[in-house]
């Protein structure tokens, strides 16, 4: 007589899922913040170096309001990097739900 | 015997039905492009063009016209391939911004260079590193999508 265990799926589907938002969302946090971290540092030592040029002489007024709007583009272009990040993170988990569904599903199929 | 059978064809239907119902939702619930290795290599391709593009700033415009074009056109080509993809909103908007003349990025470079004729060294090796990272904001985000098999 064929049967599904209908809450052995679940059960095993909430708990796997619990290990994959912690083990996913976890690597993503700490991705992100690094990346962050490090483009911060990274945008602090470029408008240190074009205030200087800027003072030397070696570059213009213009060059330097250029150096320093760029360093806005860019973090907005990091920021849209982050939100499209955080959408894959999402996706990934979103799959890796299902699989374990899919999975969980099948092994409580009994024929 | 035959009620065995149907019970056996029942249990496959339901086996068949969970898979594609994990197949529809699969799909519906996804937010974001997937990785795609053509548009990963267009971005990296016209970033090495544009960053040697860059070099010859200090030159006069006019004498490198035929180099803009080219390396305008590839930028163009990689942009609009990433509009060509579904889901792809995000990657677009960072092409847009880092293609747009009137922001400071290497479409404002391009108008600089034109309206300036040439540029100072020293801008231009302060200008390089942010262009490079620029690109690597759209690289970096196609990396980051998920990878189908």
């Amino acid at each position: 007589m064929p049967s599904f265990d209908t809450n052995a799926a679940f059960s095993t589907t909430l708990e796997q899922s619990k290990e994959l938002a912690n083990t996913l969302f976890k690597k993503f946090v700490n991705q992100a913040v690094g990346d962050t971290q490090g483009f911060l540092q990274n945008s602090k030592e470029g408008i240190a170096r074009a205030g200087l040029l800027f003072a030397e002489g070696k570059i213009d007024r213009d060059d330097f309001e250029d150096l320093i709007l760029g360093k806005k583009d860019l973090a907005e272009m990091h920021a849209l990097k982050q939100a499209g990040l955080a959408s894959a993170t999402i996706d990934t988990f979103t799959n890796g739900v299902l699989q374990i569904l899919l999975d969980a599903a099948f092994a409580a199929v009994k024929f | 015997m035959r009620a065995q059978i149907r019970a056996v064809n029942v249990g496959k239907c339901r086996s068949y039905a969970i898979g594609l119902c994990s197949f529809f939702l699969a799909t519906a619930c996804t937010t974001i492009a997937t990785f795609d290795q053509v548009a990963y290599d267009k971005a990296t391709g016209a970033k090495a063009e544009a960053l040697a593009l860059m070099d010859k700033a200090t030159n006069s415009y006019g004498a490198h016209l035929k180099e803009i074009d080219a390396v305008s056109l590839t930028i163009d080509k990689a942009y609009e391939y990433d509009r060509g993809r579904a889901l792809n909103t995000i990657t677009v908007q960072q092409w847009q911004i880092l293609r747009d003349p009137n922001r400071n990025l290497f479409g404002g470079f391009l108008r600089r260079w034109r309206e300036k004729e040439s540029l100072r060294p020293d801008y231009i090796a302060e200008k390089k590193p942010d262009i490079a990272e620029a690109f690597d904001q759209i690289i970096g985000l196609e990396i980051g999508k998920r990878k189908v098999n």
